[in-house]
C-alpha cells in the first residue's frame, strides 16, 4: 500500500506543531508566539504505518509573503499531499477561514480541526461545527491540541478522506462579474494545470499573482483575452483584482460567521488576556516591566541560584578530584595525575559549575516563551526597533538565539525583506545565548560579587547593540530602506504545561551538559597540555612556570590585540579565541589554567564555605580583581564572532561568502571598538591618566554618535522583496 | 600498571568525545546533544528543500 501523505495547514500559532506532536509522538518545539516553524517536518501517524504527516510554517493565506510561506505554498501545490487537515483557532475563527476557503479551493480532500476549542467554551462562545461542515462541503473537527482532545479523530477522518479522492466543493463563490472572469480564465487554463486545482489557479490569476503567472506561463493570446476579462470586471466592481477577491472572501466569511458562530458577551469589556495585556504592553511601562522580568530572572537563576549552587558544585568537583587523585596516587605518575585532576575534571567541572544556573535560567524562559509574554516583547520591542529602522519580526530569532544562536539565525527566514534578513543574522548573537552565559556567571561571580546586575545588563547590552547597528547599518546602501511591516498575533496567556516546560529546560540543559562531555573535554585535555609543556633550557617538556609554556606563547603573540581593551594576559586571550569553538571555552580555559597555576589551591580552599568566594581566585588570577578589565572582556567576548557552528548557520543563511565574512568582521570590530571604549573612558571617569587611548576611545564615540544621528542619506529608498539566492 | 589504565580510559573518553564532536560539526547546541533539536527542528534536508524553491 502506498503512503498517504497529510499536510497540516494552518494559520502561525494555531497549534499546528502540539497537533503534530501529539498525532506522531514527535518533540518538535513548540513556542507560543508565531513562527516558530520554518520548515516543515515530518513524521508517521500513530498506529498507521502507512500515514505520513507533514507539519508546515504557518501561513496567513495562499498568497505568500516571506520565505517560510512560500514554503508551504510550493509543498501543496507542487507536492500535491493525498490531504489537508487545517488546523484553524477557534478563537480567532473568522480570519482563520480565509485560508480554509483558499485550501478548499485547491482541490484537495480537505478536513477542518477547529482547535482551541477549550478555549472557546471557556470564552462562552459557541461554534456549530455541523453547520460549518455543511456550509463548507468537507468534514469539521473541534480540538484541543494542547489538551489533546479530538487530535487522533481529526487525524482519522483525513486519512478517510485521502482515500476517498479529491474535493470537489466549492464554498465561496463571487459576484457574477467576478464569476464570469474566472470562469473565463478556467476555460483557458484547463488543459495546463492539475484539473482539481483549476478554480484555485484561476483565481490567483485573476488576483495576478506573480509567481502562478511565472510558473504557468500563458500565451500570449490568452494572456490577452484573460486580462481583457479581469480589466472589464475592475471597471465594474471599481477596485483592483486582489481587493475584489480579499473583500467577496471576507464577505463570504461573515455570512458564514452568522449561520455558524454566536459570540458570547462573557468578555466584552476584553479577556484575562487583553486586561494583563494593558500593563504588559502598556506603552510606558512596556520596558520597565521587561526590564524588571529579566532581572528577576537573572537575579534568582545567576545570583540566589548562584550562591549556593557555585559552592556546592565546586565541592562536588573538588571532592571528585580528591577521590580520583587518592585512587591514582603511587600508582599513576604525578603527570597523568595532573592531566586526569587538573585538565580533565577541573576543565569539565568548571563549565558543569554552571549546569544549577542555566537549568533555573532554561526553566524560567521556558516559562516566559510558553505562557505567552515572549510574544509580547517582540511586540514591545517592535515599537522601539521600528523607532529605530528595524522591525519587531527581527526579534522572533533572538528571542530563538537566547537558547542557541543557530536556530536563531535559522529563524532569519521569516524575515521577508533581504536586507533586514541580513541584518537580523549580523546581530542575532548579540543577545547572550546559554553557551555565553557561564561567562557572565563566572564574571558576575568572580568579580562582582554575584550580582545579578551584571547578568541583566549583559542582556540589555546585546538589545542596545542590535538598536545601534539598525541605526548605523540602516543609513548605508546595503540595509537601507523602510523596516518591513511588523503584524503579529499575540497568543492568549495560558499556563504552560509542565511536561512542555520541563521539557524545553532538558533540552537546552541536556545539550550544556552534553557539550561539557565531549568538546570540553577534549579541548581541556589540549588545554592542559599546552598550558603544562613548553620550551624550557633543557628543551621541549614540562615546564614549572605555565608562563613559559606552548599556550602562554601562542596567546602571547596575540595579546597585543586586547591590552588597549584591559585584558591583555595571555590566559584571558587563549579564553577568547578558544570561544570560537563554543563559547563555553572561556570558563573551561579559566577553569584549567586556574587549576593547573597557584589559584587552584585557593579555589579549592575557598569552594565550601562561601560559594562566590570560590571563584574570587579567577578574577584575581586572571583580571588583577578590576572589574573594568572583567567587564571589557564580557563586552568582547558577548558580541565578537560567535562560535564555528553559529559562523557555519551565518555561512548558509547568508549563501554567500562576502556576506559571512561582512558579518564576522563587523561583529568583532563592534565588539573591539565597544570594549575599547568601555574600558578607557571607565580607566578616565576613575580617575586613571589621560591618554592617547582615552582620546582615540573620545575619537571613537564621536564618529559613533556622528554615525548614529546623521540623517539618513537612503531615507525614501524602495526596497524590493525577494526570497534568498532563489 | 596504574598508567596504563588512566591511558586507555583516557583515549576510550576522547575517542567518544571525538566521535561526538564529528559527527556533530555545525549542528547547533542542541542538535548535538541529540539528533533533532526541538529548537530549529534539524530537519537534514531543510536547506536543500529551501534551495529547491
Amino acid at each position: 500500500m502506498s503512503d498517504i501523505k497529510i499536510a497540516l495547514a494552518g494559520n502561525p500559532n494555531s497549534g499546528k506543531t502540539t497537533l503534530f506532536n501529539m498525532l506522531t509522538g514527535s518533540k518538535q518545539y513548540v513556542g507560543n508566539w508565531p513562527g516558530v516553524t520554518v520548515e516543515k517536518k515530518e513524521g508517521m501517524l500513530k498506529g498507521f504505518d502507512n500515514v505520513i504527516i507533514q507539519d508546515l510554517p504557518g501561513i496567513y493565506s495562499l498568497s505568500p509573503y516571506s520565505l517560510e510561506e512560500v514554503i508551504t505554498r510550493n509543498y501543496l501545490i507542487d507536492e500535491q499531499p493525498d490531504a489537508i487537515l487545517n488546523i484553524v483557532d477557534g478563537t480567532n475563527i473568522e480570519r482563520n477561514l480565509y485560508l480554509t476557503t483558499q485550501l478548499i479551493e485547491l482541490g484537495i480532500p480537505i478536513v477542518v480541526a477547529v482547535n482551541m476549542m477549550d478555549i472557546v467554551r471557556k470564552t462562552g462562545d459557541k461554534i456549530n461545527v455541523e453547520n460549518l461542515s455543511k456550509a463548507l462541503g468537507c468534514p469539521v473537527v473541534e480540538t484541543s491540541a494542547l489538551k489533546g482532545d479530538g487530535a487522533m479523530e481529526a487525524a482519522r477522518r483525513t486519512v478517510a478522506v485521502a482515500n476517498s479522492g479529491e474535493n470537489k466543493n466549492i464554498p465561496c463563490h463571487f459576484e457574477g462579474s467576478v464569476e464570469h472572469a474566472i470562469a473565463h480564465i478556467e476555460e483557458s487554463i484547463q488543459s495546463i494545470v492539475p484539473k482539481h486545482s483549476v478554480r484555485w489557479y484561476a483565481i490567483k490569476i485573476f488576483e495576478r499573482d506573480e509567481k502562478v503567472l511565472e510558473k504557468i506561463k500563458l500565451s500570449p493570446e490568452d494572456n490577452k483575452h484573460i486580462e481583457e476579462h479581469i480589466v472589464e470586471c475592475e471597471r465594474e466592481m471599481d477596485d483592483d483584482a486582489e481587493s475584489i477577491i480579499i473583500g467577496q472572501r471576507y464577505a463570504y466569511i461573515a455570512k458564514l460567521m452568522e449561520k455558524t458562530v454566536k459570540k458570547s458577551n462573557k468578555y466584552a469589556d476584553g479577556t484575562v488576556s487583553d486586561k494583563i495585556d494593558r500593563v504588559l504592553t502598556n506603552r510606558v511601562l512596556a520596558l520597565p516591566i521587561f526590564f524588571a522580568v529579566m532581572y528577576v530572572v537573572y537575579k534568582i537563576s545567576i545570583g540566589t541560584v548562584g550562591d549556593w549552587s557555585v559552592g556546592f558544585m565546586e565541592g562536588l568537583f573538588e571532592n571528585i578530584g580528591e577521590f580520583v587523585s587518592g585512587l591514582m596516587e603511587g600508582n599513576v605518575s604525578p603527570v597523568l595525575q595532573g592531566l586526569i585532576v587538573d585538565g580533565a575534571i577541573g576543565g569539565v567541572g568548571s563549565v558543569l559549575t554552571f549546569v544549577p544556573q542555566m537549568i533555573i535560567l532554561f526553566l524560567m524562559l521556558a516559562f516566559l516563551e510558553e505562557c505567552g509574554y515572549m510574544a509580547r516583547v517582540a511586540f514591545i520591542m517592535d515599537r522601539i526597533f521600528r523607532r529605530f529602522g528595524l522591525s519587531g519580526k527581527s526579534f522572533i530569532p533572538m528571542l530563538i538565539g537566547s537558547g542557541c544562536s543557530v536556530p536563531g539565525i535559522m529563524a532569519s527566514r521569516t524575515i521577508e525583506n533581504e536586507r533586514d534578513r541580513r541584518m537580523t543574522i549580523m546581530t542575532t548573537s548579540f543577545i547572550p545565548c546559554g553557551a555565553k552565559m557561564p561567562i557572565v556567571g563566572l564574571i558576575a561571580s568572580a568579580v562582582f560579587g554575584g550580582s545579578a546586575l551584571i547578568a541583566t545588563s549583559a542582556y540589555f547590552l546585546g538589545v542596545a547593540a542590535v538598536i545601534i547597528s539598525g541605526v548605523i547599518l540602516k543609513k548605508t546602501k546595503a540595509f537601507a530602506g523602510e523596516p518591513a511591516e511588523f503584524v503579529m498575533e499575540l497568543p492568549s496567556y495560558h499556563w504552560p504545561t509542565v511536561s512542555g516546560v520541563l521539557r524545553s529546560t532538558w533540552e537546552r540543559g541536556w545539550s550544556f551538559i552534553k557539550r561539557a562531555g565531549t568538546i570540553i573535554l577534549l579541548s581541556s585535555i589540549a588545554i592542559w597540555f599546552l598550558s603544562s609543556f613548553g620550551f624550557g633550557e633543557e628543551g621541549f617538556g614540562l615546564v614549572e612556570d605555565m608562563n613559559e609554556s606552548v599556550l602562554a606563547k601562542l596567546g602571547g603573540s596575540l595579546k597585543w590585540i586586547f591590552t588597549p581593551l584591559g585584558f591583555g594576559n595571555w590566559e584571558a586571550v587563549v579564553a577568547t579565541v578558544m570561544g570560537l569553538v563554543a563559547k563555553e571555552e572561556v570558563v573551561n580555559v579559566f577553569g584549567v589554567l586556574s587549576a593547573v597555576g597557584e589559584g587552584a589551591m585557593d579555589i579549592l580552599e575557598a569552594g565550601g564555605a562561601e560559594a562566590i568566594e570560590g571563584l574570587k581566585p579567577i578574577g584575581e588570577q586572571f583580571f588583577n580583581g578590576s572589574g573594568l578589565s572583567a567587564y571589557s572582556f564580557l563586552i568582547f567576548n558577548l558580541f565578537c564572532a560567535p562560535c564555528f557552528a553559529a559562523i557555519g548557520a551565518i555561512r548558509r543563511e547568508m549563501n554567500n561568502a562576502k556576506w559571512t565574512v561582512g558579518a564576522i568582521v563587523y561583529m568583532t570590530v563592534l565588539a573591539w571598538v565597544s570594549s575599547f571604549v568601555f574600558y578607557n573612558l571607565g580607566l578616565v571617569i576613575r580617575g586613571g591618566a589621560f591618554g592617547i587611548n582615552a582620546i582615540i576611545a573620545i575619537v571613537i564615540v564621536v564618529i559613533g554618535a556622528y554615525l548614529l544621528f546623521r540623517p539618513n542619506p537612503y531615507k525614501n529608498e524602495k526596497i524590493s522583496i525577494k526570497y534568498g539566492d532563489q | 600498571m596504574g598508567d596504563i589504565i588512566v591511558i586507555a580510559m583516557l583515549a576510550v573518553a576522547t575517542f567518544f568525545a571525538a566521535r561526538s564532536v564529528i559527527k556533530n560539526k555545525g549542528k547547533c547546541s542542541g542538535c548535538s546533544a541529540k539528533n533533532s533539536c526541538s529548537a530549529c527542528n534539524n530537519n537534514k534536508n531543510s536547506i536543500e528543500f529551501i534551495n529547491k524553491i
